[in-house]
């Protein structure tokens, strides 16, 4: 077949030789075909070796809707609401599980003793630091408190939340590494709290309430308004 | 590095099997949060949404989110060589351009290693919105299964109606036509064989058999399949894989005589 190609006068040998090449014509149209049309070419392959999609390709005659015609074609790899939310909590556990506290230092104020400021920015809604200690149930931390109050120097660690409608509490009064424990009071802090299960387990952590900027002190409202509280501790009210 | 584990590779082999004939390829996107997979058929007439969650495995490491595009026909040859209590480990660095396949046997006393090599597939990723149905049947998957079967031997279009009394699955062809009527049933024993329908307005649609035969391939997955529908949306057949995930059929209807 090769010397089909050969630009020679035709002899009878090379006659025998063009039938030959005609009896091989069809096949060779086909692979012409699949040649024309590259992006059909793997698919046609794939037809002879599984005849049921070939089935599947036969009534695409246009007598069913395609889903296009109902969900719009995403370019981007843009990811859902539902994903980015997911993406976001898992985050936080896997900060949380690691005791996650960076971007934070230690500051004394002359007026009120320790306080943790800001290293890097904190954006809205980001993760800062947890507030950490002992997760006790209420009656313990009845007895603890009570124990607290018999030392004047112990300071008010005791962050009490409710979480899936049950009362818990965070003590955090032993002196710790962790920083949670050392953000002051400000009734417009620039931090919140919320409380998230983990493993289980509901942890207390502070999200930025606005944008952080590096050297600003972290500040949340520690919530208590009660008359007793005020009392010994007037910088509540602030 | 993405590393996925599975102690029983059955459940893995299901999974291809369900979806192999509508697809010849396709990407598995792997996440954190897990395996996923979306892809339309040629004909662009249905999707598959494929869903393994990363706690579902029995050991999931994803350190940076990859795109494997995969042979589904290749990857089916590999899985042949495993036995169902295998244990699968899916191997991949990040922007590899293979992935390895482990098969541990149950005594550890064999292990095989297959590398496929990847592809670089350029898929569409269709925008699904959420949708709220009017009427979502729940039924034994192998009655569907059945049901599907029988009735594409009479026509080549499925009427799904689905009114309070319950769900009529018809045909007609040249021989004459074919109706099968299913009532809801609760069953508390035995919860995968009851029908339940949630009817929030009557829905009448017609499908292609072929495809509903292709999504009900999925029917080892589940002894439950879910059918949505409502007026003017394609149809999801859901199959819940147990602690693993979901895979969810998307067609859609065929067009109307009249609408010609």
């Amino acid at each position: 077949m090769t010397l089909n190609g050969v630009k020679s006068p035709p002899t009878p040998h090379r006659i025998t030789l063009c039938t030959e090449n005609q009896e091989d014509k069809p096949k060779v149209k086909v692979e012409v075909k699949n040649f024309q049309k590259p992006t059909i070419a793997p698919k046609a392959r794939r037809k002879l070796n599984n005849n049921r999609l070939h089935i599947l390709e036969e009534p695409l005659a246009g007598n069913n809707h395609k889903l296009t015609d109902y969900f719009p074609v995403r370019r981007s790899v843009r990811k859902t609401k539902t994903t980015v939310l997911e993406e976001k909590q898992r985050c936080l556990e896997k900060a949380l599980r690691n005791n996650v506290e960076d971007g934070l230092k230690i500051c004394y104020f002359e007026d009120k003793g320790r306080g943790v400021v800001a290293e890097k920015p904190f954006s809205k809604g980001e993760f800062v630091v947890e507030y950490s200690g002992d997760l006790i149930d209420i009656p313990e931390a009845k007895k603890r408190e009570e124990m607290y109050a018999m030392d004047q120097n112990t300071g008010c660690y005791m962050y009490y939340f409710k979480h899936n409608n049950q009362q818990y509490c965070i003590d955090a009064t032993p002196e710790s590494d962790r920083l949670g424990r050392l953000v002051n009071h400000s009734r417009n802090g620039n931090l919140q709290t919320r409380t998230i299960s983990v493993d289980g387990k509901p942890r207390l952590v502070l999200i930025a309430k606005e944008n952080i900027q590096i050297g600003e002190e972290i500040l949340y409202d520690y919530g208590d308004r009660s008359k007793e509280s005020l009392k010994h501790h007037p910088w509540l009210a602030n | 590095m993405f590393e996925a584990r599975l102690v029983s590779c059955a459940v893995f082999k299901k999974v291809l099997e369900a979806i192999k004939e509508l697809l010849n390829e396709a990407s598995f996107d792997c996440s954190e949060s897990g395996i996923q997979l979306q892809a339309m058929d040629i004909s662009h007439v249905s999707l598959v949404s494929l869903m393994l969650k990363s706690n579902g495995f029995d050991k999931y490491r994803c350190d940076r989110n990859i795109t494997m595009g995969m042979n589904l026909a290749s990857m089916s040859k590999i899985f042949k060589c495993a036995n169902n209590d295998d244990t699968v480990t899916i191997k991949a660095q990040d922007d590899a351009d293979i992935v390895t396949f482990m098969f541990e046997s149950k005594k550890q006393e064999k292990i095989s290693d297959y590398e496929m090599k990847l592809m670089n597939l350029d898929q569409e990723h269709l925008g699904i919105p959420e949708t709220d149905f009017s009427c979502v049947i729940k039924m034994p998957s192998a009655e569907f299964a059945r049901i599907c079967r029988d009735l594409s031997q009479f026509g080549e279009s499925l009427v799904i109606s689905c009114t309070k009394e319950g769900v009529r699955f018809s045909t007609n062809g040249d021989i004459g036509n074919a109706n099968i009527k299913i009532a809801q049933t609760s069953n508390f024993d035995k919860e995968e064989e009851s029908v339940t329908i949630d009817l929030q307005e009557p829905v009448t649609l017609t499908f292609a058999c072929q495809y509903l035969n292709h999504f009900t391939k999925a029917t080892p997955l589940s002894p439950q399949v879910q059918l949505s529908m409502s007026d003017n949306v394609p149809l999801v057949v859901e199959y819940v894989i147990p602690d693993l995930g979901h895979i969810r059929y998307y067609l859609a209807p065929k067009i109307e005589e009249d609408e010609n």
